[in-house]
């Protein structure tokens, strides 16, 4: 179901994770995401794995949430997979089968890719399972502020931003009832190849882009009645402040990454 | 007393759609602070446009509109007016910003550049009055109909305005979350003295209020009390509106009995005029 896609969501409660500054939390996932693609020795992949098991043990987030995320690209990600280890011919030759080899270089590569992609997704998750949208948004606009000097419509980026996760929620709810309308039609989604199924996406998307753009009108003329002008002086309700966790947290992890560096560059 | 909101000779057409035909026709009314008005009328009466001319979303083809005092052309002062007249439009999904329900309320505010420590405040306040505060912290889309309207009613009393526009807003709404928003509108009406306008279909709503306006292609038809518009039944015919039940009802059980109409807006009402059939009745058979 649609419903289990958990991207961009937020999971209440009250962990460490959950009150750390977003800006704390969006540095971290990002630095987190630049280690990943430049360590290439296995072990610190079992390392960086076991280091977001341990966050999502700690904020009492099951796993099961982000693995419905991960289950959507799983064939992307097993026929890059099966092509990768086809393909690569370097290295020492593991096992052969007529034209086929596999090669040790091809396996390590692999698998290389293919913990990048499902540790990118469960730390890009965590990041929004723990942060509130709002949030979120405040904590990217205050890293771009600085842009405003340059004439980046910084406020405004920020807005969009927040009205587009405020409405995933609105969209997937719709999104399922026009599934069901079509389908009370008569209308076949469940079986057929690729394309028949790539097809059946048609009646399903153009009346939900409809929608939206009748939804964004609305609640134009809505924002309008509440006095929001487009490149107004506005106030904050909440500010954000780093505090001693912030700190703490942000050199422990700082600490860890260098740490798997260093086993990356020295042990191979 | 100067009026709350003066309508003066009143002309709208849309620019766009079915150019040069008249959505409103020479409009001339004139509302008081602390009225309670419904305004009703079939589709197209254009009795939403008119919601949207109360806060100057849309602008006078001809004609004046002034709210307290402030002609909606003044393109300086519009939010001036907009903080005076609140509108709570149809669908609650639509017109909530914000995630959050509190940080919902704080639109406005935030756009009116208000100070943090009162935005804190007046987002207390606001959703106090709707009876939501339990629900502060709440994600939007966790809430019922009614109360996801009653966060948008929070977002415009933040504002503080002195007149509310509720455009349709009980219309998709089930019979519980109708009659939560129904309440507070009372409660803002007798507590605060707030100005309610209220455009609806529902007749059942239109008993509660002080003066109704009955609209058809543009035109207004009549504006009276409730008891004199639903004892109008010329009037009922020409708008194709359907009276309150109960009011039908009685109507139609005085016709049957060769008794004098009379018009009866609710149950409690009913019950009193039937009780008194009823005791004539007794008197004729002794």
């Amino acid at each position: 179901m649609i419903r289990d896609i958990t991207i961009g969501q937020y999971v209440c409660g009250n962990s460490v994770l959950h009150r750390l500054d977003p800006r704390t939390k969006i540095l971290s996932t990002v630095s987190y995401i630049f280690a990943l693609f430049l360590i290439d020795s296995l072990w610190c992949y079992v390392l960086n794995f076991s280091l977001i098991l341990i966050f999502y043990l700690i904020c009492g987030i099951s796993l099961k949430m982000v693995l419905n995320n991960v289950k959507p690209i799983l064939p992307i990600l097993i026929l890059t997979s099966i092509i990768n280890l086809c393909v690569i011919r370097d290295g020492e030759a593991v096992f052969s089968f007529w034209i086929f080899s596999l090669t040790d270089r091809a396996i390590f590569f692999t698998l290389t890719i293919f913990f990048r992609i499902i540790l990118l997704i469960f730390s890009s998750s965590l990041l929004t399972y723990t942060t509130l949208p709002v949030d979120l948004t405040r904590g990217i606009e205050k890293m771009i502020k600085p842009l405003a000097k340059i004439r980046f419509p910084v406020e405004e980026i920020a807005m969009m931003i927040s009205i587009a996760l405020r409405f995933i929620p609105t969209l997937i709810l719709e999104a399922e009832k026009i599934i069901c309308a079509q389908k009370s039609r008569g209308f076949n989604m469940e079986t057929g190849g690729f394309i028949k199924r790539a097809k059946c996406m048609v009646p399903i998307l153009l009346p939900l882009f409809v929608c939206a753009f009748k939804r964004a009108d609305e609640l134009a003329v809505a924002m309008e009645s509440r006095c929001y002008r487009v490149g107004g002086q506005r106030t904050s309700y909440k500010t954000l402040s780093f505090k001693k966790l912030d700190i703490f947290f942000a050199l422990g992890f700082l600490a860890v990454l260098t740490m798997v560096f260093m086993i990356n560059a020295f042990f191979r | 007393m100067r009026p709350l909101i003066d309508v003066n000779g009143l002309h709208f057409s849309y620019l766009n759609e079915n150019f040069g035909k008249e959505v409103l026709n020479d409009l001339n009314f004139s509302i008081q602070q602390g009225e309670f008005i419904a305004i009703v009328g079939h589709n197209g009466s254009g009795k939403s446009t008119l919601a949207k001319l109360f806060n100057a979303i849309f602008l006078p083809t001809s004609g004046t509109i002034f709210v307290d005092g402030i002609d909606t052309l003044n393109k300086e002062l519009i939010f001036e007016i907009r903080k005076q007249v609140g509108v709570v439009f149809q669908n609650p999904d639509n017109q909530i910003v914000a995630t959050l329900v509190e940080e919902d309320v704080a639109f406005a505010p935030e756009n009116l550049c208000v100070s943090q420590e009162k935005i804190g405040k007046i987002v207390d306040r606001a959703l106090e009055m709707v009876d939501m505060k339990k629900f502060k912290k709440s994600a939007v889309h966790t809430l019922s109909g009614g109360q996801k309207q009653r966060v948008a009613i929070a977002g415009i009393l933040a504002m503080n305005p002195k007149c509310i526009v509720f455009d349709e807003s009980t219309s998709m709404l089930d019979p519980v979350g109708r009659k939560e928003v129904l309440d507070v509108m009372k409660k803002l009406n007798r507590e605060n003295k707030t100005t309610i306008i209220n455009i609806t279909h529902h007749m059942e709503e239109v008993v509660f209020a002080n003066r109704v306006i009955v609209m058809k292609d543009g035109e207004i038809l009549k504006q009276d009390t409730p008891r004199n518009i639903f004892s109008d039944e010329d009037l009922l015919k020409k708008s194709g509106l359907l009276a309150p039940q109960v009011t039908e009802f009685l109507n139609t059980l005085c016709g049957e009995l060769a008794l004098k109409k009379r018009t009866v807006l609710d149950v409690d009402e009913c019950v009193e005029v039937l009780a008194e059939i009823l005791e004539g009745e007794k008197i004729g058979d002794s």
